[in-house]
C-alpha cells in the first residue's frame, strides 16, 4: 500500500513540476526567458512558482550581467534532484499498483 | 480507493505526461537525426562521386550544393516536427543549437574556402579535413541536449578530421601515407557519408529517439 502523503506538494503543482523537469533534463543552467518561452506563463506567475521552489532549495538561482543584458540562471539543487526522483517513484508505484 | 490528493492512476498518467511533454521540449533536437543523417549521408555519397578528380571551386561548388539540400530536408522535418506538437519553428531549441554550432561552422567553412582557393588536390584535402573537424566541433557544441549517440558522433568527426589534417600535412608518416591514397572527395565521403549512413541507420532501425539527453 503506499503511503499518499509521501507526494510532495511543492512538486505535485503542474506548474512547478514543469520547471523541476526542466531544469532536470539540461546539465546546463537555464535563463528565466528560456523557461519562459518553454512554459508559456506569465512573467509574474513563474516567478512565484520559481521563488517557492528556490524558497525550499529544490533550485538555484544565480544572477549574471556580463557584457549584455542582466539575466537570472536557474539549475536543479541536489535537493531538488533527489525530491524530483522520488517524487517520480511514487507516480511509478501509483501506476503499478493501477494496473 | 479513497480519493486525496493525487491517488488514481490517471492523474499519475496525466503528472507524467506533463513531464514527458517537458522532456521533449527541452531535448527537441534528439528526434532531427536518424533521417536526416540518412539523407546528408546519401547527398555525400553522391557528392563524393561528383566531385572526384576535381579540386578548387569545381569540387567545393558539388559539396555545398549537397549541403544546401540536407539543409532544406532538414528544415522541413523542423518544420514538420514543430506543426506535429504544435509548438513555434523558431524554438528556443533550434535557437541555443545555432547559438552553440554556428561559430565553428562559420570559422571551418571560412578556413577550408581558403584552402579551396588554392585549387590543388592537397590544399583541397586541408579543405575537407577542416571541414570535418569543425563539424564534429558543431555537434560537439550542442552536446548538452543532444543524445548521447550525437555527441559519439561529434567525437568520430573530430577525431577523424585530426586524423586526417595530421596525414595531409605530414605530422605522421603512418598517417601521410594511408591519406595521400585519399582525395578531399575520399575523405569527406567517408565522414559525412560513412559517419552519417551508420549513425542514421543505427537511429532509424533501433528507434533509439528517445534516449536521454547528455
Amino acid at each position: 500500500m503506499i503511503d499518499f502523503s509521501q507526494l510532495d506538494k511543492l512538486i505535485h503543482e503542474k506548474g512547478r513540476l514543469s520547471i523541476l523537469t526542466l531544469l532536470a533534463s539540461r546539465i546546463d543552467p537555464w535563463a528565466f526567458q528560456d523557461l519562459k518561452s518553454q512554459l508559456d506563463m506569465s512573467d509574474g506567475n513563474l516567478i512565484t512558482h520559481l521563488r517557492t521552489l528556490e524558497k525550499v532549495d529544490f533550485i538555484g538561482a544565480e544572477k549574471f550581467t556580463g557584457d549584455g543584458r542582466p539575466q537570472t540562471l536557474y539549475t536543479l539543487t541536489p535537493t531538488g534532484r533527489q525530491a524530483f526522483v522520488a517524487y517520480l517513484g511514487i507516480l511509478e508505484k501509483i501506476l503499478h499498483i493501477g494496473k | 480507493m479513497a480519493k486525496q490528493g493525487m491517488t488514481t492512476r490517471d492523474e499519475a498518467v496525466e503528472q507524467l505526461r506533463v513531464i514527458r511533454t517537458m522532456m521533449e521540449r527541452a531535448t527537441i533536437f534528439r528526434a532531427l537525426s536518424g533521417e536526416t543523417a540518412l539523407m546528408g549521408g546519401a547527398a555525400a555519397l553522391a557528392a563524393a562521386w561528383l566531385s572526384d578528380g576535381k579540386s578548387g571551386w569545381p569540387w567545393a561548388d558539388r559539396w555545398l550544393i549537397g549541403l544546401g539540400l540536407v539543409l532544406v530536408f532538414n528544415l522541413i522535418q523542423i518544420l514538420r516536427a514543430s506543426s506535429a506538437h504544435g509548438r513555434s519553428f523558431w524554438s528556443t531549441g533550434l535557437r541555443t543549437a545555432l547559438r552553440g554550432a554556428l561559430p565553428s561552422i562559420v570559422a571551418g567553412g571560412f578556413l577550408g574556402l581558403l584552402f579551396v582557393r588554392a585549387a590543388t588536390p592537397e590544399q583541397t584535402k586541408i579543405a575537407a579535413s577542416i571541414w570535418i573537424l569543425h563539424y564534429g566541433i558543431a555537434l560537439l557544441a550542442i552536446r548538452e541536449f543532444a543524445p548521447r549517440s550525437m555527441v559519439w558522433l561529434g567525437w568520430a568527426f573530430v577525431c577523424f578530421g585530426l586524423l586526417a589534417l595530421a596525414g595531409v600535412t605530414g605530422l605522421n608518416g603512418f598517417l601521410s601515407g594511408t591519406v595521400a591514397k585519399l582525395s578531399g572527395s575520399h575523405l569527406m565521403a567517408i565522414a559525412f557519408g560513412g559517419f552519417h549512413l551508420i549513425y542514421g541507420g543505427i537511429i532509424v532501425t533501433t528507434g533509439r529517439r528517445d534516449e536521454t539527453a547528455t
